[in-house]
């Protein structure tokens, strides 16, 4: 599944390393899911019982914060655009006990590296330095962070099941998202189907009137 | 023992608020434990969060109140996609979407969530919870209130005359006619972000000339019995748009301002822009000042309440305040949606037979702060943990140019920080704030920032300071010719100051100490948060603030934490 994933980075990344534009768009998913690992990670913070491991997730957000806030400097750059950076967050720490959210760190971080020596490669080939220059950055950091979550992860006597389960999990949390893009779609298409049904209501609508109440 | 908990959310500012046997026990917003700023999510931190402060369990509830109500504001949806059919697509798809997903159902996912029956959850109107957080939280017991804000189910603007233990509505304003569209609409015209920009119009402002009101008055017309009308044509407020404007605003005023774009207000463009500001704050002012003379006549009293997020622009308040003729005005810490949980729980409590509570007198309604395990912490991160110096060495310190967080007590209610959780400064160096402004919070450089000062103390400094304002920064004052030679870190451009008066607690320990050896018992109060994140809540949040940010520490109850010092030259 991974090596699928990294096959189609491998094939999309040059597409994208040659246009502004979708590269901006590109760097600002990856800005929203950095901002969304802070918070995951303060949350980890706070929940977790260990003040060890509460430092590393904090260090952790801080990297992650600092990414975002790379990846949307760049993103803007590339394309021009500015957005206000917003990010959804899984509370994955409640939802997976410690040593699973640690496997799925390290699962994650590794991801991540490879995926963005990708995406280096492929802006290095365009021409692109500084766009490469940021994902080599930041390369070093999902290391870094992967190293520490094996390692503490390492400490805890669940390391292997929590890593088959990080695994599996990963997985299904693909399928899942999966779901919802075409969940999406096909709520989408439903809507585009009745939108003309509501002309007789529209009708109804503007002829009743909705004046400021005195 | 009657308890109940009022929750607002699923828009933005989400918050929960409890009230035990007619006393406000906890008000909380959930960004400050989420870490995300504006959170708009259920509030379920919070709840905990109120919960633990008042020792009382879910199940131990009379009642849970959501601050709106749901299935009106669908209505509200529907007839709008409806009336603007076939150009409505947009509000069909993304509204009735997040309306299905999560909004229809918030009462059953709070008693699923909660674990309490569904009987005992239920919703009242957007507006009333906005009045009665205003009303039942001030030293009145006979106001006209005056609601103010985007849009709740149908209102925008409700006047209200609050007797006693009850609320009567008079009047009201109807969606699209809304002040909270207009000005949300010329802060994303400006290039700021809508729900967290509009400080930023009201900063600018004082930069810029009026001398765009008469375009913007065909937007935003204000007729002579205190109404306002939106042309409707310059407003997008389907809800699908991150503008909220249309071309034709455009086609008015000029080419919106490219958002990102760093401001130069030595240049003619950016300056043009800051007139754009000027017109649209003193448009507000003006439908503000009318809209409450309204409200007051058709009331027949002569104090007043403001509420809703309208009532959170300090400048407007300061207007009213000076020119309606009201004897006092009061505005609610948390006038925004973050307040509606308030009201909400208020009204809640008053409809059990509970007390009316007393009047709100601090903002200092959320989690303590606990700083046990924090020296370990700081220890594992690196950072440096020691006593806090006392008030004395520490007014030196911030007097000799060093920047302070200041983290003591229960965390604040509403946006402002008011000497709880708040970020420290000389305000007699004018250099303090460029640092401020832009190593530490990395925002405009035309953004101001506030005094704090003891509440015997404002008379040299500041021409005014009305007791139910100044106490939870609500207003802007005028500061004298002394205080702007004095104090240049907190006065802005236009010679006003959004100052906070402190009359007792630890934050006037230290005013105290600082007006000892300083000219003034004054200092510099701006929120303890960085760029784009929500005020610091507990220490490990303030451990995370020093690691990233360029504080000289922040005092952590009774505990000083800062970055250990670098020893340079030795080998």
């Amino acid at each position: 599944m991974l090596s699928l994933h990294l096959a189609l980075v491998a094939l999309w990344a040059p597409i994208v390393a040659r246009s502004p534009r979708v590269a901006g768009r590109l760097l600002r998913g990856f800005a929203r899911a950095e901002l969304g690992s802070v918070y995951t990670l303060r949350w980890a913070a706070v929940a977790t019982p260990s003040v060890e491991r509460r430092a590393s997730y904090l260090r952790h957000a801080d990297d992650e914060a600092r990414h975002a806030r790379l990846f949307d400097t760049r993103a803007a750059a590339l394309d021009g655009r500015h957005e206000p950076l917003r990010a959804d967050a899984e509370d994955l720490f409640e939802q997976l006990g410690e040593a699973r959210f640690l496997a799925f760190l390290e699962r994650a971080e590794g991801r991540g590296r490879r995926e963005f020596a990708h995406y280096a490669r492929a802006f290095e080939r365009a021409g692109d330095t500084d766009t490469a220059r940021i994902f080599r950055a930041i390369m070093v950091d999902e290391e870094r962070h992967e190293t520490y979550a094996a390692a503490l992860l390492d400490l805890t006597p669940d390391a292997a099941p929590a890593r088959r389960h990080a695994l599996r999990w990963d997985v299904w949390r693909g399928a899942r998202r999966m779901g919802t893009r075409l969940a999406d779609a096909v709520y989408a298409l439903c809507m585009a189907l009745t939108y003309p049904l509501l002309a007789p209501g529209a009708w109804w609508a503007r002829r009743r009137a909705f004046p400021p109440e005195r | 023992m009657v308890a109940v908990l009022g929750v607002s959310g699923l828009y933005h500012d989400a918050a929960a608020a409890l009230v035990v046997d007619g006393r406000i026990v906890a008000a909380v917003q959930e960004e400050r434990l989420s870490r995300i700023k504006h959170d708009a999510s259920l509030p379920w931190r919070a709840m905990k969060a109120c919960l633990a402060e008042g020792a009382i369990a879910a199940r131990d509830l009379d009642e849970v109140i959501f601050y709106e109500q749901p299935f009106v504001k669908l209505e509200r949806i529907l007839i709008t996609t409806l009336r603007r059919f076939p150009r409505s697509f947009g509000g069909y798809l993304q509204g009735l979407k997040s309306q299905l997903r999560d909004k229809l159902w918030v009462l059953d996912r709070l008693a699923d969530g909660l674990e309490i029956s569904r009987g005992r959850i239920r919703s009242i109107d957007h507006h009333e919870s906005h009045a009665a957080s205003a009303f039942y939280a001030s030293p009145f017991r006979d106001a006209a209130v005056l609601t103010v804000d985007g849009v709740g189910e149908w209102d925008t603007t409700v006047l209200w005359r609050g007797r006693g233990e009850t609320l009567t509505r008079l009047e009201g304003l109807r969606f699209p006619h809304s002040l909270g569209l207009f000005y949300a609409a010329i802060t994303a015209y400006l290039g700021f972000e809508v729900l967290g920009g509009e400080y930023k119009v009201m900063g600018l402002a004082a930069y810029g000339r009026a001398n765009r009101v008469d375009a913007l008055s065909q937007a935003l017309r204000l007729n002579r019995d205190g109404t306002f009308e939106l042309a409707p044509h310059f407003f997008d407020a389907s809800g699908t748009s991150e503008l909220g404007f249309t071309p034709a605003l455009e086609g008015l005023l000029g080419p919106r301002r490219p958002p990102g774009r760093p401001w130069d207000l030595t240049d003619e463009t950016d300056l043009a822009y800051a007139d754009v500001a000027a017109s649209a704050q003193q448009l507000l002012e003006e439908a503000m000042g009318a809209a409450a003379r309204w409200a007051l006549e058709r009331a027949e009293c002569d104090h007043l309440c403001l509420a809703g997020g309208v009532a959170l622009n300090a400048v407007a308040n300061a207007r009213i305040a000076r020119e309606v003729g009201a004897d006092r005005v009061f505005v609610q810490p948390a006038a925004g949606d973050a307040g509606g949980a308030l009201g909400a729980a208020i009204v809640g409590a008053l409809q059990r037979g509970a007390a009316r509570p007393p009047p709100m007198t601090t903002a200092a309604l959320g989690p303590h702060v606990d700083s046990t395990g924090l020296a370990a912490l700081a220890d594992a991160l690196g950072l440096s943990v020691g006593p806090c110096p006392d008030d004395a060495t520490l007014a030196v310190q911030l007097l000799e140019g060093r920047v302070f967080g200041w983290m003591k007590g229960r965390m604040e209610f509403g946006p402002r920080a008011l000497g709880h959780r708040s970020l420290l400064a000389s305000p007699f160096d004018r250099g303090l704030r460029e640092k401020v402004n832009r190593l530490v919070k990395k925002r405009e450089p035309f953004r101001p920032l506030a005094p704090s000062v003891l509440r015997d103390a404002t008379a040299p400094w500041f021409e005014e300071a009305p007791p139910f304002l100044t106490p939870f920064m609500t207003t802007v004052v005028p500061a004298t010719a002394a205080a702007r030679q004095a104090l240049p870190a907190v006065v802005h451009h236009d010679g006003t100051a959004r100052l906070q008066t402190v009359s007792d607690g630890p934050f006037a320990g230290l005013l105290e100490a600082v007006g000892h050896i300083g000219p003034a018992p004054v200092l510099l109060n701006t929120s303890l948060n960085g760029a784009g994140e929500p005020i610091v809540a507990t220490a490990t949040d303030a451990a995370a603030f020093v690691l990233a940010h360029p504080v000289d520490g922040v005092i952590v109850g009774d505990l000083l934490l800062s970055r250990r010092r670098v020893r340079r030259g030795c080998t």
